[in-house]
């Protein structure tokens, strides 16, 4: 039933409990697993002269990160993917999960952007809401 | 990791829905199942009784305790070794559904989404949401779009 797991990668610490968990729970269900990063680009920042590159190679950065955890956790048959979008990244995940028609997306109820109050952050708020598939929240 | 898992269950298709992908996950971690119905009590106000009375709190309960029993038969009949118990509490859903979670130590919780989305969602509000805000444990939200195989 969990065949394509997506897992929306930020490199916080909340991030990659949520790999953690993806890895743990694919190990048993035999699930492939995709860890996507979304490099967000100020609107109209390409216009106005602003570089994307460093944005982008940061990203690379952080998905490097991610590569280190699974191979820790040794998770083979994992996927990484960048992608660029401007405004909301949760939009460009929901996206992201229905052109790979994912079963199940595993991420963390906060990331980096998520004020302390809050108790669901932007993104995850908005992935919930929208997602064509299952959602598992991890705290 | 998953020893207790919770379904709150409301009779609904996207309960059904929430059972059937809860007990995939349940058979492959020999985990124990919790069902959980949550009757809504008819809302009484001190300062203005209702005009019509009805005795039908019982009725209510006799519903919730069908659909518990529904919902029990059909584990037993998928995989009669999983380890299941029933549980009816009277009170708000998400708060009782968070209370359980929180009394009973569970590992995951299994729930249905209607996923309405945008304004509607805003003004009716959603069990599914509040339980994922507030759980102190991991929330599996299940949509409408599995592909139940």
């Amino acid at each position: 039933m969990i065949n394509e797991i997506l897992v929306p990668f930020d490199g916080s610490e909340n991030s990659e409990k949520g790999l953690r968990y993806a890895c743990w729970l694919a190990s048993k269900v035999k699930g492939t697993i995709t860890v996507l990063y979304v490099v967000q680009i100020p609107v109209d920042g390409e216009s106005i002269g602003l570089p994307i590159k460093p944005l982008v190679d940061a990203g690379q950065m952080i998905l490097n990160k991610a590569k280190d955890i699974m191979e820790n956790e040794k998770c083979t048959n994992t996927k990484f993917v960048l992608r660029e979008a401007s405004g909301n990244a949760g939009h460009e995940i929901i996206k992201f999960s229905k052109e790979m028609n994912c079963s199940l997306i595993i991420m963390s109820a906060k990331g980096h952007s998520a004020l302390k109050h809050l108790l669901l952050g932007s993104v995850s708020e908005t992935v919930t809401k929208y997602a064509p598939c299952s959602i598992l929240i991890v705290k | 990791m998953f020893k207790k898992i919770l379904i709150p269950i409301d009779g609904s298709e996207q309960s059904h829905r929430a059972l059937t992908f809860a007990l995939d996950l349940a058979k492959k971690y020999s985990s124990k199942v919790t069902l959980l119905t949550v009757a809504q009590p008819h809302f009484q106000d001190p300062l203005f009784p209702p005009i019509f009375t009805s005795n039908d709190d019982n009725s209510i309960n006799d519903v919730h305790q069908k659909i518990l029993s529904q919902a029990y038969n059909r584990i037993k009949e998928i995989d009669s070794e999983i380890e299941v118990s029933k549980k009816l509490v009277a009170g708000r859903p998400a708060d009782k559904i968070i209370e359980i979670t929180k009394k009973d130590k569970i590992d995951l919780v299994v729930i249905g989404s209607r996923g309405l989305g945008g304004i509607k969602e805003f003004l009716l509000g959603s069990v599914s949401d509040r339980v994922a805000d507030h759980a102190p444990c991991p929330v599996l939200m299940v949509k409408k779009c599995i592909n139940i195989s």
